[in-house]
């Protein structure tokens, strides 16, 4: 066994390669000089120069990667590339490095990264692993909150070298929010609730969840007031309990409990169900993805489908 | 002799119907509390009015459409699942069989998930005949290894329960590969929360359908717990009768698997509790079991909603807490003896 065969061996060959072209051309070891520190959930990481090869083992961080013009080599996209072209609304190159649960260490190696972006919750427990493999940063994805996901935008943007590009991305983005936010009419009053219908119970999303916090943003009261982001398998019992006045619930293409209860006089009682307040909306857009582009198709659609307003 | 043992018949007869009485009162308690506690608990005298008085008010409409429902699918997959724990360990004569321990609830389960995720669009009801399939092929496959006589109760128990655990590392490579199945971890972990009264009719039917044929023909099973060649002597095919109890098995176990997920220890517990509490007539404790199993389960459904108020514990987790202590326990016994 040669010792190229590990991961770690083949990326001290491609450092040394690259130490080899960067000698050869002085303009790579100008760029090698600006070392930048980046803090993140797990410490600090040394990056220099601008990383071309980024994997992404989350979809905000693909979203965060497009603020800022790059397309990342690697993504866990859990072997559905569709999913990928609707969160940035076009098809773009990479090779899948399997699902965000469990990311695949050995096509992630082979992609010879010189950035990686990993997610806190999940990805932790490989951190050593991916920090073997390219300077590697762990955000919080999974349990992020809007403000989280914002200030995850400017850090990527700045390992990436390109930290004023992604503070203009932010910005333009407020502004836009700002824009859509304008049109809610103000005192508005109602509680919204954000819940992901599966086939047996709902998955309610809190004020700390991303969804939830994207409600506050926008001045809006998320019906359940938690520092857990999401309460998994709620009943008919529970959303009674919670009684939210505007209802969306998220689905993907399967059959869920939301089919079932609409014909349940006890969910025919909840606020938002008598209102006409219970609006369908698409499980990606409203739970799986988190970014910048995300919460303003978020606004978008609660402008629509609450308010009648574009 | 024969008088004394017609008068001791009688005695336990009378006995056992008391017992009955008891457990169908005891259940009766259960669900009625059940149906009065919740997120917004209600007083049982209310509850209990808006029962048999429904106003059209939320409350009565939870009581109607959440707490009632979800009381009844307790009921009948507690019956379900003691009457298959009965049989099965009648007609493997193994006092460790269950519909768990076997291995039948992890392969109900196992073609269930393989089914979903092959047809996303699958309803509740859908999910019954992937149930029975898994249950059917698993059940086959212990027949054949208890018919085999090649094991004894405890290796065969072993045996069954080396099945379940490859079934449901199986089920956990599925939902690892398949972020879809993630949705499905509360109804894996066995789940009446999502009882419906839709529910409720889909198990209905196969509940008195096999327990209603468990009764008929449980003085024959009682026959077959003897041994095959006493069977024969005393004139009983025993091949018929084996085949009709282990698909009676397969359709009680299956089908509560498809309503409420594999939930554990009801089946192997309860008829162990009946076996103590009034001897080992068959159709007694095919009777008793019946009304166990539903207290059990409800109960510990109960016990789910309190532990970890407002949210929910799923029942399969409870029953698992309560019942694999008593399992030890069990087996402790059987190496006393």
């Amino acid at each position: 066994m040669s010792v190229f065969d590990t991961p770690l061996s083949r990326r001290q060959f491609g450092l040394l390669l690259s130490a080899g072209v960067a000698a050869a051309v002085p303009g790579i070891v100008l760029a090698d000089n600006d070392k930048r520190t980046i803090k993140h959930e797990l410490g600090t990481t040394e990056i220099s120069g601008k990383p071309q090869r980024v994997v992404a083992l989350e979809f905000s961080f693909v979203q965060a990667l497009n603020a800022v013009d790059v397309v990342p080599v690697g993504i866990t996209d859990d072997n559905q590339p569709k999913r990928i072209e609707q969160l940035l609304g076009k098809k773009i190159d990479y090779s899948s490095v399997g699902t965000r649960l469990e990311p695949n260490l050995e096509l992630v190696a082979a992609l010879t990264p010189d950035l990686i972006i990993a997610d806190e919750l999940r990805h932790s427990a490989i951190y050593e692993q991916l920090s073997a493999i390219a300077p590697t940063i762990v955000l919080n994805s999974w349990e992020g909150n809007y403000e989280t996901i914002k200030s995850s935008v400017v850090t990527i943007a700045d390992a990436l070298g390109e930290k004023a590009k992604g503070e203009q991305a932010l910005a333009a983005h407020e502004a836009v929010i700002a824009g859509l936010v304008a049109k809610i009419p103000a005192g508005e009053k109602r509680r919204f609730l954000l819940a992901v219908a599966n086939p047996d119970s709902m998955s309610l999303h809190s004020s700390s969840s991303f969804t939830g916090s994207v409600f506050k943003a926008m001045g809006l009261t998320p019906a359940i007031d938690s520092s857990d982001a999401v309460e998994s398998g709620a009943g008919i019992e529970r959303l009674v309990a919670v009684n939210p006045d505007v209802f969306l619930v998220a689905t993907d293409t399967g059959a869920t409990v939301f089919d079932q209860w609409k014909s349940n006089a006890a969910f025919n009682n909840i606020a938002a169900v008598k209102a006409g307040m219970v609006f369908q909306v698409d499980r990606n857009q409203f739970s799986r993805f988190r970014g910048l582009t995300t919460a303003e198709m978020i606004a978008r659609e609660i402008l629509a489908k609450v308010y009648q307003a574009g | 002799m024969t008088t004394r043992g017609g008068a001791a018949t009688r005695h336990e007869t009378g006995s056992a119907a008391l017992l009955a009485f008891c457990l169908l009162l005891a259940l009766a308690a259960t669900v009625l509390a059940g149906i009065s506690f919740g997120v917004s608990a209600l007083p049982v005298a209310r509850a209990l009015h808006l029962l048999f008085v429904p106003d059209g008010s939320p409350d009565s409409a939870l009581v109607w459409d959440v707490r009632l429902p979800r009381a009844m699918l307790a009921t009948l997959v507690g019956a379900n699942l003691a009457v298959a724990g009965v049989l099965i360990q009648t007609l493997t004569r193994n006092s460790l069989a269950s519909p768990q321990t076997f291995g039948i609830n992890a392969g109900a389960s196992l073609v269930i998930v393989i089914s979903l995720i092959a047809m996303p669009g699958l309803s509740a009801g859908g999910t019954v005949w992937p149930a029975f399939i898994g249950a059917a092929a698993v059940g086959l496959a212990m027949w054949a290894l208890s018919v085999s006589g090649a094991m004894n109760e405890m290796k065969l128990a072993l045996a069954g329960i080396s099945i379940q655990l490859v079934l449901a590392a199986l089920v956990q490579a599925i939902l690892i590969a398949n972020n879809a199945g993630q949705d499905i971890v509360y109804w894996l972990a066995g789940s009446i929360n999502g009882a419906q009264w839709s529910k409720v009719w889909i198990i209905l039917p196969f509940t008195l359908l096999g327990g209603g044929i468990a009764l008929i023909a449980g003085r024959h099973f009682g026959v077959l717990a003897l041994d095959e060649t006493t069977g024969i002597s005393l004139g009983q095919n025993a091949r018929r009768v084996g085949g009709l109890a282990a698909t009676l098995i397969v359709v009680l176990a299956g089908s509560a698997v498809a309503v409420s997920g594999p939930i554990g220890f009801i089946g192997l517990l309860v008829p162990h509790i009946v076996r103590r509490l009034a001897g080992n007539d068959q159709l007694t404790v095919i009777v008793l079991s019946a009304i166990t199993g539903p207290l059990l389960l409800t109960a510990a459904d109960l016990l789910g909603r309190v532990a970890a108020f407002p949210a929910e514990t799923p029942v399969g987790i409870v029953t698992a807490l309560i019942g694999a202590p008593a399992f030890v326990a069990i087996l402790w016994r059987q190496r006393a003896k």
